[in-house]
Order: C-alpha cells, then structure tokens, then sequence
C-alpha cells in the first residue's frame, strides 16, 4: 500500500515535469491557430491567418534564408577543420594537447555573450565588421567545438585496431580513412551534422553583437517580440517545434540503429 | 618522421581558426578592459585600471552581480529539484519505451531558445493566457502585473530552458548505475526512500553537480530571458554588457565587466569539476 | 631458410624499456609461439614485425630485406587480431577482399580468392553476412580467411584465441595448427597460455622482462628449462634446497646428488627445479625418504604430496592406470633422473 503510493507519487511528479517542458510548446502550437491577434484564454475561432502572413511576410522568409545559409555553410566548414583535428586528438599526443582541448571547449563554456563581445570588438583589424559575414566566422569557431567534443566521442569509442588492421591488410593512410573509419563514423557525423544546424540556426548570443542589417532568423523573431506580440512568431515557432522534432527523430534513430549494430 | 609531419597538418587548420578568431578576440577583451574610452566611445590607449575600480565600488555593478550569481543559484537548485523525479523515475521506474521518454528530455533542448523563452511570454504575458484563465475563473478581476515584465517570470524561463541540461547528466549518472546496487539495498533492508538517498543519489551526484553547473554558468552569462520577460528592474550583469557594448557605448567598462564574469565563471567550473571528480570516485565500474 | 629475422631490437615507451635487445631468427614454414606473462613485450615485439611499432633501434628482415621503417601497408606479414578487428561496415567477403583490393587485383580474382578463403575456413555460407551477426568463433575464422588471403610471408596471430570459450578454444588450436601445416605457411603466435603454445607451436620462445629467455621446442622447455623463470613459468615445479659443492655436484638434505650446476660457484645456496613427473618411489632405501601427506586425483595423474621433513615438500605424479601403490601417512622412498633435474640460484 505504502508502496504503491510511493510510486503513484514518482509516476505523477516525473509527468508534472515533463507537462511543464511540453505544455508551453504545446501552447504556442494552439494558438497558431488562433484566429484573433490576442493570447487569450480560451481561444474563440481558429485560422491559418496567422501561416500566411508568414508566407507574405518578405522580412522573415530572408531571414530564414540567411540562416539556413549559414547554418550550412558553418557547419560544412567546422567539419572539414573539426574531424581531421578531432582524429589527431584522439590518435596522437603531442605538445600541448591539454590546453588545446580547454581552447577548443572555450566557446561552449564560456558564455555566448562574451565570446560575441570579444568578436566583435578584435574582427574589425582583420577588416570584418558586423555583418553576416562576421556571423559565419563566429558560428564556424562554435561549431568545431561542437564538432570535435561529438567525433571525439566516437572516435575513443572505436577500436583502434580497425585503423591497423586495414594498414596491415595493405591500405594506404587516406584510403583506410574514407573505406574503414569515415563508412565506422556516418551516424556520428549524420548526429554531428544535425546538432550543428539546428546550433547555428538557433544561435543569439553571438549572433545578436556581430549581425549588421540583415538578420538571421531567431534575431527576426527577437525583433519581432520586442515590436509587442505578433501570433505570426506562435506560426513560425510551431515550423520550428517540428524541425527540431524531426532533427532529434532522424538523430536518436541513427543513433539507435548503429548501437544495435555494434 | 613523416608520422609527426602529418599530425600537425591535421591540427593545424584548427589551430590556426581558434588562434585567429577565437584566442586572439579574447586577448583583446582582456586588453580592452585596461583601456578607457573617450566621450564619443571611440577606445583610447591609455592603460588603467578605472573600470575595474568602478565595478567594485559603483553598487550596480558588484551587486548585481551579486544578485546574478544569487539568482543563477536558484535557478540551478530549482532544476535540480525538478530534474531528480524526472531523471529517477525514468531510470529505474520505466521498461519499456526508456529510450522515447529520454528523446521527450532532449527534445526541448534542441527546440530554439527563442521559442521557448516566447513561450513563456504568451503564457504570462498582461493579456497573456494565464491571466485571462485567472480572471475567467474569477480568481482575480484585473491582470496581475507579477507574471510578466519580473525577476518571477524571468526565473521561470530560465527553469524551463535549461531543465533538459540538467535532467540529461542525472539522468545518465542514474542509468549507469547497477540494478543490482538498488536491489542490494533493498534486499539489506532499506525502504525506497533510504535507498534513494543513501545509495541512488551519492552515486549520481557527479551527474548533479555537473547539470547544476551548466545552470548556474548559462543563467550567469544570459541576457535574453531577462531582456524579453524581465521588467525595467530586472537587471542581469549580462544585460550591463550588453547595455555597454550597445547604448552605453564604452567597450572597456563593458570588457572589464565581462571579464569578470569569466572568472566568476572559471571559478566555478573549477570548483564543480573538482567535487565531480571528489564524488565520481564512488562509481563500482564504467 | 630463415624468413625472419630480428637483430638487437630496441623498444622504448618514454622511459619504459620494453623490449631490450632482442634477436630472433624464424625459419620458414615455422609455426613459432611467444609466450609470456602480460607485459614482457611479447604483443610490442609483434607489432614491431607487422609495423605498428618502429624500434628505436635495431634491424628486422623479412626475407632478407630490411622493413625495420616500412609502413605496415608495405610489408608482407599479415595479423589476425586479439579482437578480430573485422570492418562492422562490410560484409564477412567484403572484409576477406579488402585486401586483395588494395592490391588492385582484378575483379574476378578477387572473387574467386575471396570464396577459396572463406571455403577453406568454412565460412562460405556466411558470406554475405555482418561480422557483428556471428559468433566468437565465425568471427576467428573470417579474421584468418582475411588475414591469409594476401599470401603474406608470416602470419602473425595476437592472441587470437583469448576471447573464446575453453571448449572452442581447443577446436580452434587444433584447426589453427592443421592450417598452417596446410598452408605451409610461417605462424607467429604471440599468447600467456603456455598449454596453447605447448601444444601448438614448433618452437616456443619464452619472454620475460623484454628479452627471450629461451627458444626451444616444447620437450626442451618443459625438462629442461635454461632458467628458473622458464622453469617457473611453464608447468608445475618442485624446487628442492641445495648447496652447490662442485660442477656436476650438490647436496641436497645432506646427501650428494649428482647435477649439472650451470657454473654456480660452490658453497652457494640454490634449488633443484625437478617436474613432478621426473620424480617417481623407488625400494631403494639410500634414496630420500619422506612420508605421503596427500594425494589427488587430478584424471591422468595422480599426485602426491611428499613430505621430507625440514619443511621440505615434492610433488610426485604419476599415472593413474595403475593402482595408488600408497596411502597417505605411509612412509615412502623418491629418486629421480638427474638428467631432467636443473639447478638454478
């Protein structure tokens, strides 16, 4: 008896938390729908209203552009510098490997806000001024962070012994790399490559000192709450919810499936 | 010694980004906030330690970050609090569908910071949902005015984003330890309860401390929630950053300050990493 | 024909002196077993041959060409790995022809390489297989069909047979051997098991402590050991006090025993390392008497447990298929062939 009501107790505070994480999401999804341009309880009529003043709204469609662009272009480049070095990381030691680690961990520790400041004070020698061009370079730096902390994840998981046993079956450096660790790597870097997109796309606190005039779009939506609440930003959260929701199904699948393989 | 020629080359890409846009800024900030500026903002090279000194004697600086620190513990504890059923019940109550409740933790996680923090403001907002649902049920006639625009809701939206980065790591500890460490305990005796707090929870506190710093470090170096839902008394030491990079206009009083926060910052990831390892040293395997 | 041949290796890690110049010769055709406890540089010695490791000094020919510096992708020796180390991503003949694609051999061969290997290890059914879908000992045989399908010159095996069950762990010592008599092919077999490197191998060399202690077959090795880690190491040993009173002399509990001594200076204390098969009861009553303590049952053997007073105890086995002629508690005589006797300090 006592029991059972120790576990009823469990059973509803874990669903209390898990309500709270999820009714607010939930809440937004509702009120896309809503027909009127106030927040209120309860909703009267619904409509798609508010989705096709997303559709016409040119501002925001732009600012999605700039941030798919970035967030592709950003984690394409944090890739190619991230895996070799995460490769060398995990294979070789070498002087100051320690602190590298720590620098590399840098712009995932310390805050954002920081990080951003600090960019945007030095960028303008190199000639770089606020723009999204500064962006790029600000979420490249957080992304080989990303990058690296996730491959060298895997790369300490895998045996050793399959990089020697392909140079020993006669496999030259770059070929036991693209045939044996790169094909050992894919639900790693599918897993990496995802959590660096949906980084980049919904990254503020670099972003928000080193954007110029044109924004990305999490800086559109912060611009458009501050203009007062717009239900347009309940339609365009809601497209978000769900991309993130397919990015973290098409995440732990991949992720699923190569654990049962292993 | 072809072997060592090819490790460099490898790392070298890396070392030369973070040197060039990652080392390099930071340096700077250190430099600039020994620097002053001039009245129209522009950086002057005139070495001095002014900002520092205002920081420490001027009270809106050292004490909101005072506060800051205070509220970043709260929002710390409070995560916690709401994490260990969480973390708990899905590690040793769930069978089957383990791996669908852990993805419902991560999900907000990857869900945009901008969006949940939103969220929040439709929820609480004046005209927002929870006052036309208090005023509905006859509870208050007028809007309250706490829910939005206060340190109240601003402290709610930091709870709500960063619960899943403290569930995550208790959640992990509580999965890594053995079944047969709980079924031991209650084989010698101990209740639910005891075994929780004497077997369950020492052994997951590394996975505590390590949620609760990343609370306590987010909460310290965030300025969004307090910008979009905090009212015109809800200063975090971020938003004086901000504020000194943006409308103040002087960069060296606005690096001073972030300094500052840094090491506030180091010295606490210093200090958790250091009872992390303490407390990992419990762990039986892994 | 010697195939191998290592010359005054050298193996450093930081200050860590692993391998301590160490020379071998392998005869072709050789099925040669390494044997020692973890850590003497039995696995660094291997994979210096396979191209791990690179000495830090010293030479290692392989059919009379130096490949001390080559990468392993340039040396013919090939591994079967402590784990197997099978590609997951491929299939049981993608990893057999991973390989032979390397040498860009044509596709046909390939294939018809592939199947010989896979045949000769009975894994041709399982060819389309992921090697994470078989048991311990398919994964062996695919490890070995991949690692022999380049025709390497050696094969060298890292305890290939650690991660089985006992029962297929006997099997596959028996298949590996009749293997390499097939194949006619040079075995380096680097292992702990001194039972698995007795039985195997045609020459054993015991390591200890980076450097060869002794290279001789199994015979050799088991009766006469050339030092007393060898004789400690492999099989059990009765080791019996002795004073040493002359070059082919000692005494042993004040009777003089007649033993090759090793060049041990007289008057020093040292132990007669004597197997409990070479010890046997005689009638002769001038011989060492003792009293039974204890015996067992061990299935081929029976032992017995000897006390010869002054706190010295011998083990005595012998064959089962007789009678026990004692009984504990009976007084009793021993001897033994002092040809299979050694003496160490």
């Amino acid at each position: 008896m006592v029991q059972k009501l120790k576990n009823i107790f469990t059973f509803s505070s874990a669903w209390a938390v898990m309500l709270f994480l999820y009714l607010p999401l939930f809440i937004i999804i509702l009120y896309s729908f809503n027909n009127e341009s106030v927040n209120a309880f309860p909703i009267r009529s619904y409509s798609l209203k508010w989705y096709q003043a997303l559709f016409k709204d040119d501002e925001l469609i732009g600012a999605v552009f700039n941030s798919l662009k970035i967030a592709f272009a950003s984690t394409f480049i944090a890739l190619c510098i991230g895996m070799p070095a995460a490769y060398a990381i995990n294979k070789y030691s070498f002087w100051g490997k320690k602190s590298l680690e720590r620098i590399i961990l840098m712009p995932i520790t310390l805050p954002g806000i920081v990080t951003g400041v600090a960019m945007l004070s030095f960028f303008p020698f190199y000639g770089i001024n606020i723009s999204l061009t500064a962006v790029l370079i600000g979420h490249i730096t957080f992304l080989c962070a990303v990058v690296i902390t996730q491959l060298l994840v895997r790369f300490k998981q895998m045996d050793p012994f399959l990089e020697q046993a392909a140079y020993d079956l006669g496999a030259k450096p770059l070929s036991a790399f693209f045939k044996v660790i790169l094909p050992n790597m894919r639900t790693a870097i599918i897993g990496t490559v995802l959590l660096c997109l949906v980084l980049s796309m919904d990254e503020i606190p670099v972003t928000f000192f080193l954007i110029g005039g044109t924004n990305t779009l999490p800086i559109e939506i912060y611009g458009m709450m501050r203009r007062g609440i717009t239900p347009e930003v309940n339609a365009i959260s809601t497209f978000i919810f769900i991309f993130s929701a397919i990015a973290i199904i098409i995440s732990t699948r991949t992720n699923k499936k190569n654990k049962s393989a292993a | 010694m072809k072997k060592n020629r090819s490790k460099y080359l490898l790392l070298a890409p890396l070392a030369i980004w973070l040197l060039l846009f990652l080392l390099l800024p930071y340096c700077f900030v250190l430099v600039q906030s020994f620097l002053k500026s001039d009245d129209f903002g522009n950086v002057v090279y005139d070495v001095n330690v002014d900002s520092y000194t205002k920081i420490f004697t001027n009270s809106l600086y050292y004490s909101t970050i005072f506060y800051t620190f205070l509220y970043a513990l709260l929002v710390a504890a409070i995560c916690i609090l709401i994490s260990l059923p969480l973390a708990y019940y899905i590690a040793f109550k769930v069978r089957r569908n383990k791996l669908l409740l852990y993805s419902m933790i991560v999900l907000p996680f990857w869900v945009s910071y901008i969006v949940r923090a939103y969220a929040w403001k439709i929820i609480l907002g004046e005209n927002g949902i929870l006052n036309s649902l208090l005023m509905k049920t006859g509870i208050t006639d007028h809007p309250v005015e706490q829910f939005l625009y206060s340190t109240f809701s601003t402290i709610v939206c930091l709870v709500y984003i960063l619960t899943p980065f403290v569930a995550i790591p208790i959640y992990t500890a509580m999965e890594q330890i053995p079944k047969s460490l709980v079924e031991a305990s209650k084989d010698l005796g101990a209740g639910s309860f005891t075994t929780f707090r004497r077997i369950i929870f020492p052994l997951a506190l590394p996975g505590i401390i390590s949620g609760g710093t990343f609370a306590l470090v987010l909460t310290m170096g965030d300025f969004l929630a307090p910008l979009l839902l905090g009212g015109p008394n809800t200063l975090f030491i971020s938003n004086i950053v901000q504020n000194l990079f943006g409308t103040s206009n002087d960069k060296p009083l606005g690096s001073a300050v972030g300094i500052v926060i840094l090491l506030l910052i180091l010295a606490v990831l210093e200090i958790s990493s250091h009872y992390e390892k303490k407390y990992s040293s419990f762990k039986i395997n892994s | 024909m010697t195939i191998l041949e290592l010359q005054h290796i050298n193996k450093y890690y930081g200050n860590n002196h692993v391998v301590k110049d160490l020379s071998l010769q392998v005869e072709k055709g050789k099925f040669i077993t390494v044997l020692g406890p973890s850590g003497c540089g039995k696995t660094t010695t291997l994979r210096m041959i396979a191209g791990f490791e690179i000495p830090n000094s010293g030479t290692i020919q392989l059919s009379g060409k130096d490949i001390t510096n080559l990468p392993p992708y340039n040396r013919n020796v090939n591994t079967v790995f402590q784990n197997y180390a099978l590609f997951p991503n491929m299939t049981v003949e993608e990893n057999v022809a991973f390989g032979l694609q390397q040498k860009k051999l044509s596709k046909d061969s390939i294939k018809q390489k592939t199947s010989e290997m896979l045949e000769m290890v009975r894994m041709g059914s399982f060819a389309k297989r992921k090697p994470q879908e078989l048991s311990g000992g398919q994964q062996q045989r695919v490890a070995i069909a991949r690692a022999v399908a380049n025709d390497p010159d050696i094969l060298l095996l890292d305890e290939p047979l650690g991660a089985l069950d006992l029962k297929l762990r006997k099997q596959m010592q028996f298949e590996l051997k009749q293997l390499q008599q097939q194949l006619n092919k040079t075995f380096i077999y680097v292992t702990h098991d001194q039972e698995e490197a007795l039985t195997m191998s045609d020459e054993i060399a015991v390591m200890n402590g980076g450097v060869i202690e002794q290279l001789s077959n199994a015979n050799e090795l088991y009766y006469h050991p050339e030092t007393k880690f060898v004789a400690d190491f492999i099989g059990e040993i009765n080791v019996l006090p002795c004073t040493v009173n002359g070059k082919v002399s000692v005494n042993v509990l004040a009777k003089n025993i007649p033993v090759q001594t090793n060049g041990l200076s007289i008057g020093k204390n040292a132990g007669v390392y004597l197997r409990p098969e070479s010890i046997r009861f005689t009638a002769d009553t001038n011989a060492f008497k003792g009293t039974v303590v204890q015996i067992l049952f061990v299935g081929m053997f029976r032992k017995y447990k000897v006390d010869l007073g002054n706190n010295i105890f011998v083990t005595i086995a012998e064959t089962t298929a007789n009678a026990s002629p004692h009984n504990p508690g009976d007084e009793v005589y021993i001897t033994w062939n002092s040809e299979q006797a050694s003496v160490f300090e």
